[in-house]
């Protein structure tokens, strides 16, 4: 009641009180009511991000089986971090990954929002949702369909068989050299809708004006792309590689389902590593190690596309 | 006027967050337990042979799709004041959290744990040697008890006490093959040697037939086999059960390793082993396009129904009728948790299992592998021309002969995940020497018992 009262009450008034106690006090009244308002998001996030985030750094900076003694090794685990060629092909597996969870999604959407934006009605729609539909299957059914289709007697290689280029089919999980590629296109399938829905959604913000202007001055449509649509779409391309990069980085759920690392370690990536060595391993202050290098890689990818595509005041 | 303050620059504020997480890390205690428990895990100073009159509850863990459940429900016929309340896990689920399913406030009273890791260590288990001298079970097997002992600081083989026994029996492990293909080349007797083995391997291959229908998640199963008739089996055991001086990169491994490569290479494994499912093995092994496979005898009823009166069994044949040479057996081992509310109740069904004759029958019809307890028991019967006919005298002759070596996969929690399933995968595709495999094998093995 005081802080509405005084929300209204006219500066002058309070000076005229002349009291600096009261006008302190009125501010920590509302210092305290937006803590408040806060404190439940606070909550959460202490106990689900914050707590975690500490006691991971803490277990880093120890030798640990999750259950007995401790034992405190300092940077011991990060050294065999950056060191052991198994752990750091992880952090390369997962960088090769963003190739297909970012850079195709962004490039395919951006292609497909400027191409079906002029498309409205019935089919606009079905388009939309079949686009956007493997966005919101879940990640681990999505992999075990994929690894299905990619078997030795799966559609892919029907589908290949069927029109003569018998020796292309392969093994796609199993093979070497198409294992990564293979996982990378689940992704690819999995995210192109969540970037397209993102685009389409800020190509409907951009000035219709803007587009009546570039027609005028006899833009044709690759024109129109340049110079109208991307750079409009900044904040949106920034988002977008943002949470892809994330998902490529962190992916865990795709990996293990479908190839659990292997064949081999071509497909080790962080996240099932990290598992494998808290878990199956009892690796734990390793494991741990792996999380913070792979939380500061992500960061030192992330903050910078951030800057970059803030719109300029 | 405005007077709320300046706000500091963004990377103050960063390095302000990074600074307090650090010095909230370093500051809390440090996790895990306060200090090792000194000695061995303490055994229950008097064990109670009878089951107590009223009504119990007994919690057991076990893995999903197993017949332990049949075990289970048996006892309740004979003893109906014991019931079970059975929880099922999946396998990697179950290994993954066992650690945390025994560490927990309540635990179960009876859990499957095919690997000790470092349970013992950490007092998570009940010292079965109480149980053992009051039930008399000097009598079992003495390399499968081996297996099943640990001493405090982890190495087993030696002198340590009990803390596993059997629930179903004793998994042998050796080669299925379809009696029907090896007729038709010309393979009238199972292999004796490994070189007439080698011989019907490339007589398989030339003909088109799979010779080896091997998932390569299970490539350890060739390989280990191959390992044990090449290197002295006790020297193997040793490594396996974690002793100081042993090491895994000794001359007759690597020739091992060398005869397991030359086999990928000349194309014995499927080309798709990394993506093979069960099913694919059963139906290739069902229309005639595979030879061998590489399994247990806990499978022999599957390969039963697929290929019924033509299915063969064979364990590893040795490098010359008179090598020193072993077979994989491993017991389907369970523990008592230390925080069991019912272990005495738990240690009468474990000796029950083993020794009771309706109990060892289920555990043969249904588990398919030598139903555990004393060789000297009398054995079940098994119906004729089935495989069990075939498993159960090759099993009990292997006891016999304690020619038993535990399964290389035991020799740390992460050694099967982490090291062999890879390594073997390069090592198959040619992606890594013999020489390379063997000492990443080691070198794994050294940094993950903490040495």
């Amino acid at each position: 009641m005081t802080a509405t009262l005084s929300a209204v009450a006219p500066e002058t008034v309070l000076a005229a009180r002349g009291s600096r106690r009261s006008r302190r006090s009125q501010r920590l009244g509302r210092i305290v009511v937006g803590w408040l308002y806060l404190a439940p998001a606070v909550v959460l996030f202490s106990l689900f991000v914050l707590v975690p985030l500490i006691t991971s750094v803490q277990y880093s900076t120890y030798a640990w089986d999750g259950i007995g003694v401790a034992e405190p090794v300092g940077l011991d685990n990060y050294r065999q971090v950056f060191t052991d060629p198994a752990l750091r092909s992880s952090i390369a597996h997962a960088l090769v990954l963003i190739v297909f969870f970012t850079a195709i999604p962004v490039f395919l959407g951006l292609i497909l929002a400027s191409a079906i934006r002029r498309v409205t009605g019935r089919f606009g729609t079905i388009a939309r949702v079949v686009l956007f539909l493997p966005q919101i299957l879940p990640l681990a059914a999505s992999g075990i369909a994929w690894r299905w289709s990619y078997a030795e007697n799966g559609i892919l290689n029907q589908a290949l068989r069927l029109v003569g280029l018998d020796n292309l089919a392969r093994p796609w999980l199993g093979d070497f050299g198409t294992a990564l590629p293979a996982v990378g296109l689940i992704g690819t399938w999995a995210l192109q809708g969540f970037c397209l829905v993102l685009l389409l959604t800020g190509i409907g913000r951009i000035d219709p004006g803007l587009f009546e202007a570039a027609r005028l001055d006899g833009a044709g449509p690759v024109a129109e792309f340049r110079a109208v649509i991307l750079p409009s779409l900044r904040r949106e391309i920034g988002v977008c590689v943002t949470i892809t990069m994330i998902a490529a980085l962190q992916s865990f759920d795709i990996v293990y389902v479908t190839t659990q690392g292997g064949p081999g370690t071509a497909t080790m990536v962080p996240g099932v590593l990290i598992y494998q060595l808290a878990f199956t391993n009892s690796q734990v202050g390793l494991a741990s190690a792996l999380g913070v290098v792979l939380l500061v890689l992500v960061l030192l990818l992330v903050l910078p596309v951030q800057r970059l595509s803030a719109e300029k005041a | 006027m405005n007077t709320t303050p300046r706000r500091p620059r963004r990377w103050i504020q960063g390095a302000v967050v990074a600074t307090t997480v650090l010095l909230a890390s370093v500051a809390c205690s440090p996790p895990g337990a306060t200090r090792q428990p000194a000695g061995t895990p303490s055994a229950p100073t008097s064990v109670a042979t009878a089951l107590p009159p009223e009504e119990v509850t007994l919690n057991v863990t076990i893995q999903t799709a197993t017949f332990q459940g049949e075990l289970f429900d048996e006892f309740s016929r004979q003893h109906p004041n014991v019931t079970f309340k059975v929880t099922q896990e999946e396998y990697n689920n179950l290994a993954n959290s066992l650690p945390r399913i025994l560490n927990a406030t309540t635990t179960p009273d009876l859990v499957r744990a095919p690997s000790l890791g470092n349970l013992v260590k950490n007092n998570l288990v009940t010292n079965l040697d109480p149980y053992a001298q009051a039930y008399g079970w000097e009598g079992y097997p003495a390399s499968v008890r081996q297996q099943m002992s640990m001493e405090p600081g982890g190495t087993r083989g030696g002198t340590g006490a009990l803390y596993q026994n059997a629930v179903g029996g004793y998994g042998l492990l050796g080669l299925f093959y379809n009696k029907r293909v090896g007729e038709r080349l010309g393979m009238t007797s199972p292999p004796a040697t490994l070189a007439e083995l080698d011989a019907v391997l490339a007589k398989a291959k030339e003909a088109g037939v799979t010779p080896i229908v091997q998932p390569a998640g299970n490539f350890l199963s060739p390989f280990q086999n191959l390992v044990w008739q090449y290197e002295q089996p006790q020297r193997v055991n040793d490594w396996t059960f974690g002793k100081p001086d042993a090491t895994f990169d000794t001359p007759a491994i690597r020739d091992a390793t060398g005869h397991f490569a030359r086999w990928a290479k000349a194309g014995y494994f499927p080309d798709d082993a990394a993506t093979l499912t069960l099913d694919d093995i059963f139906s290739r092994m069902k229309d005639d396009e595979a030879l061998f496979v590489f399994d247990g005898d806990f499978n022999a009823t599957l390969y039963q129904q697929q290929l019924p009166g033509d299915v063969g069994f064979l364990t590893m044949p040795k490098r010359s009728p008179d090598s020193a040479g072993c077979s994989g057996v491993a017991p389907l081992a369970f523990v008592i948790p230390a925080k069991a509310q019912h272990a005495d109740v738990a240690g009468y069904f474990l000796n029950w299992v083993n020794t009771d004759a309706a109990a060892r029958e289920i555990s043969l019809a249904k588990g398919g592998s030598y139903p555990g307890g004393p060789v000297e028991q009398p054995l079940p019967e098994v119906p004729d021309g089935s495989v069990t006919a075939q498993t159960l005298p090759a099993a009990v002759e292997v006891l016999k002969a304690d020619a038993a070596c535990n399964y290389l996969s035991n020799a740390s929690s992460g050694i099967f995940t982490t090291t062999f399933v890879p390594q073997l995968e390069l090592l198959a595709a040619g992606k890594t020497t013999p020489e390379a495999f063997v000492q990443k094998v080691q070198a794994d093995y050294t940094q993950q018992l903490g040495r």
